[in-house]
């Protein structure tokens, strides 16, 4: 660690002004207070409350709790290649883990690549610090895409939500919409039979660098919402395999189990709301419970928790801190509202299969009039007691 | 001169009055000039979708509507029970309309083959979908097709009507092995027989749809053709179902659809096919699914001379006519299937 | 010749093309901008219409100013507008089928394109008839400008042809090119209708 730190120390006048490398002084920056917590302190005017972690270490928690789902979902792409194949008997743990990683990979490396790209380039054209809210988004990306999203799409789709969904707002801390989400929904739009069509993008169909199996190109498997979408009325998968995670779906939403172990880090860390995270989940299973008694959704309100990206969706990207409400009671309403929404999109629309993008999204949109209505109310209760007095 | 004070009542009201004339002889002026130039585009889209599903694609509007001369040869408009509506206008007959009314266009395809062309319409995922299908004279074979669609997904299931889609169905049976259509349309890769034909790739509810439309539609059409108790013009001389009728002259008698054997044949097996019992000329006898009718359901002496058939409905249109009637005969009143069997 | 022609005329004619554009910096008539701008040949003959229409109701209107009665001007501009609106709806129905088929009711609703309402009471309800007229060509054409703009892209990414015909060649298609469906929705016009506000704006610095 010592070394790592004389070394920055070293190249540091270069990017100095009047050093020769200057024009990258922001990507310097960014990697030095990413790997050391920087010194700077708040200035003696004004009140400041500070914590002893910054930003990007609250970014690095999430990170390392999307680890167990990204790693679950690497194993899933190769476990899922197997079953297509029919080769399950002949897979290894390893080979599939590994087949995984090389199609997870290319995705991460693009995401981070494109998305940073912009990033460094916007701060050093606005002459500002880099900002580091993309260390989240470049990771969720790869894992709330179906496993053959072609990489220009994931590039052209991570450019577009930077640039209009971030950098027009102002950058981090400042975007509406989540930013991840708001690449899905790019390419959800942009190219929909590469998200959702024909179900042949949920499963790798050919091997790499070795590993892994041919798929016949007649196979096709559809996520559990996509066979209730097309009139199933029953899953083909059980109950326990889609808690556990193997079953066809974005690479890191399939599991219930590896999303659950990032929650605990997230909320024993305090990171995440745990307000928002409860209500999300009691609205959805509210809703799906009153969709599946009213005989409208076969689906019970558990499989409408468990499958798709209600978990994912709920957990990493509904407790943004940045797009989601602020204020302690509008928390409850936004997150009921995610859940209420998700399920009756998925049930009553019959194009979509899968609501959760959507309705965070259209949540994300909402929650500044929520906290404005919450604000507002405190206010005139305040005032009322201060009068009463 | 006076300056007119522009602010007067009596003025405001003479301006309003004024413009209001003016502008409404104007536009009905306008409108009566253009109005035949607006019909005469809406029939030529009209025909060239009907062309369309004849495999006459991308013709230039001055073209359309000679090609349609020379390749729709005669048009009848069909009840549900397969009566000629008398003076209609098959390409009168709106989209919406078609369910009451099935208008068949008669007609050649491009490269010569004699046709059927019967107008469909469904539902997709967003709004409707109408469509043309061609098939051949004996219902048997599939010549083109032409779809379109209200406002289904731009790039998705707006893709049915692109030639690529619609060229797929060339070629194509329309029955299945039991008589009934099974022309459809299912999920890409999925289909198992030559009568399922691939959808759009990412718009399953939309090639559901349509799937849907084709399978009841053309049955419409099937039923409207063969079922009826009269002879449906010209038109049902094509048809395959024709000789289920006892007074139609078929043609070609051959091309019946009566797979246990042609309808004059004393041999004829009516197992699978309830209509046969119908005809007089076919013994009943042979009906396999024999079965006394229920008690109450067929009325007055008939009954007792009633074909004895399971599905019931003949016997008991024959056990009905309890009163003297139209045909001539004592016991039938107006009901034509009743007459059918004297 | 001269008079006709003058400095202020021609400002008349030009100012919306650029700086006083109706769509990017006054930012009316958004709404027919979304919905006609997929494909370039609808784009091209609704901003036609447009200008047709704005330039003779600016004239009629122009015309028959000092005339008006104040209390029903409202009235009176909107039947003028109406008036032409059908006009030019019939006779697009007439002559070019397919287009008005694509434009669909965006012809009749020009009725309530701000543009219109916004020049007449603004400008030719008080200058004289030749100038107004220059007025609705200008401000019709700037409108045109930015629906040529948007359609150009929104038909080049979202279908791959320009007027119709491919332009992105096959072979993209078969290295795994895929038309971006996004396009073809108003959404992403909307998009595109800030990217132009955005660049103009970077290059006309005192508009910001």
């Amino acid at each position: 660690m010592n070394s790592l730190r004389k070394f920055f120390d070293k190249i540091k006048p270069n990017f100095e002004e009047g050093g020769k490398l200057h024009a990258f002084r922001s990507l310097y920056d960014g990697f030095d207070t990413f790997a050391f917590v920087p010194n700077a302190t708040a200035g003696r005017a004004g009140t400041h409350v500070h914590d002893a972690i910054d930003s990007k270490r609250i970014m690095s928690l999430v990170v390392i709790a999307l680890v167990p789902a990204l790693l679950f979902g690497m194993y899933n792409v190769g476990y899922q290649n197997a079953l297509a194949a029919g080769q399950l008997e002949n897979a290894t743990f390893w080979g599939m883990f590994w087949f995984g990683f090389l199609a997870v990979l290319p995705k991460l490396i693009v995401s981070y690549i494109v998305g940073l790209g912009i990033e460094f380039t916007v701060a050093q054209w606005k002459n500002e610090e880099i900002h580091e809210g993309f260390l989240v988004s470049g990771i969720i990306i790869p894992m709330i895409v179906p496993v053959n999203t072609p990489l220009w799409m994931l590039a052209i789709a991570t450019a577009f939500a930077v640039i209009f969904a971030k950098e027009i707002f102002g950058g981090t801390g400042m975007n509406i919409f989540n930013v991840a989400l708001i690449t899905r929904a790019f390419l959800f739009f942009s190219y929909p039979s590469s998200m959702t069509g024909d179900d042949t993008v949920w499963v790798a169909q050919h091997t790499i660098c070795g590993l892994g199996f041919d798929v016949p190109d007649t196979f096709s498997a559809a996520t559990p919402l996509g066979e209730i979408a097309a009139g199933a009325s029953a899953l083909s998968t059980s109950l326990c395999d889609q808690v556990c995670g193997f079953i066809p779906g974005s690479i890191g939403e399939t599991s219930v189990i590896a999303i659950a172990l990032g929650a605990c880090l997230l909320l024993w860390t305090g990171v995440a709301s745990w307000k928002i995270m409860l209500s999300v989940f009691v609205g959805g299973a509210l809703t799906g419970w009153l969709y599946n008694a009213t005989g409208l959704s076969p689906l019970t309100p558990l499989q409408h928790i468990v499958l798709g990206g209600f978990c994912f969706g709920a957990v990493f990207m509904a407790t943004d801190p940045v797009t989601s409400a602020r204020t302690e009671g509008g928390k409850w309403i936004y997150g009921l509202l995610i859940g209420f929404v998700a399920v009756t999109v998925r049930v009553l629309n019959p194009g979509y299969p899968e609501g959760m993008m959507l309705a965070i999204l259209l949540m994300n949109l909402f929650a500044p009039l929520i906290d404005y209505c919450f604000v507002s109310r405190n206010i005139s209760r305040r005032a009322k007691r201060a009068n009463s007095k | 001169m006076a300056k007119i004070n522009t602010n007067s009542n009596v003025y405001t009201i003479c301006y309003a009055a004024i413009m209001v004339v003016l502008v409404a002889f104007l536009l009905a002026f306008v409108s009566s000039a253009l109005k035949p130039a607006q019909d005469a585009n809406v029939a030529i889209d009209k025909k060239s979708q009907i062309l369309a599903s004849l495999n006459v694609r991308g013709l230039a509007k001055s073209e359309v509507e000679a090609k349609y001369d020379a390749l729709i040869q005669e048009t009848c408009v069909l009840t549900p029970d397969g009566q000629v509506v008398e003076g209609a206008d098959a390409f009168e007959v709106e989209t919406k309309e078609i369910g009451d009314k099935y208008p068949v266009y008669k007609a050649k395809t491009a490269d010569g083959a004699d046709a059927l062309v019967f107008p469909l319409k469904g539902r997709g995922l967003w709004g409707g979908l109408w469509g043309y299908v061609a098939v051949t004279p004996d219902l048997q074979k599939v010549l083109g097709a032409y779809f379109d669609h209200e406002s289904e997904t731009a790039g998705l299931g707006a893709l049915i009507k692109e030639a690529k889609f619609q060229e797929q169905f060339i070629g194509r049976p329309v029955m299945g092995e039991d008589g009934k259509v099974a022309l459809t349309v299912v999920k890409k890769g999925a289909s198992e027989t030559e009568t399922q034909v691939d959808g759009v790739t990412g718009a399953t509810l939309t090639s559901k749809g349509v799937g849907e439309m084709l399978l009841t539609g053309i049955q419409q059409y099937v039923d409207a053709l063969g079922g009826g108790a009269q002879p449906a013009g010209e038109c049902c001389e094509q048809a395959a179902k024709c000789c289920d009728k006892p007074d139609c002259k078929c043609a070609e008698k051959k091309q019946c659809a009566c797979k246990d054997g042609s309808c004059g044949d004393p041999a004829c097996n009516c197992a699978s096919d309830a209509k046969c019992c119908a005809r007089e000329e076919c013994p009943c006898a042979t009906c396999e699914k024999t079965e006394p009718c229920a008690k109450g359901e067929c009325a007055g002496e008939a009954a007792e001379g009633a074909h004895k058939c399971k599905s019931g409905s003949d016997c008991c249109k024959s056990g009905k006519c309890d009163k003297s009637g139209s045909c001539g005969k004592p016991g039938c009143d107006g009901d034509k299937a009743c007459c059918g069997h004297k | 010749m001269s008079q006709l022609f003058s400095k202020a005329n021609m400002e008349a004619l030009t100012n919306p093309l650029n700086l006083n554009n109706p769509v990017v910096v006054q930012v009316l008539g958004i709404c027919s901008a979304l919905a006609v701008t997929a494909q370039l040949e609808p784009a091209i003959v609704m901003g036609l219409s447009v200008t047709i229409i704005t330039a003779f109701s600016n004239l009629i209107i122009s015309l028959i100013r000092n005339s008006i009665p104040n209390r029903i001007r409202i009235i009176v501009q909107l039947v003028v507008v109406a008036a032409l609106v059908t006009i030019v709806s019939q006779v697009l129905k007439a002559f070019a089928y397919d287009v008005s088929v694509q434009l669909s009711v965006y012809v009749g609703l020009i009725i309530t394109n701000c543009i219109l309402m916004g020049r007449l009471e603004a400008f030719a309800m008080m200058n004289k008839p030749w100038p107004s007229f220059l007025d609705g060509i200008g401000n019709g054409i700037g409108y045109a400008i930015i629906l040529v703009i948007v359609g150009f892209f929104r038909e080049l990414l979202g279908a791959g042809t320009l007027f119709g015909c491919q332009v992105i060649p096959q072979w993209c298609y078969d290295h795994g090119y895929v038309n971006n469906g996004m396009m073809t929705m108003p959404a992403m016009s909307l998009i595109i209708v800030g990217i132009v506000i955005w660049a103009h704006r970077a290059y006309n610095k005192d508009l910001q």
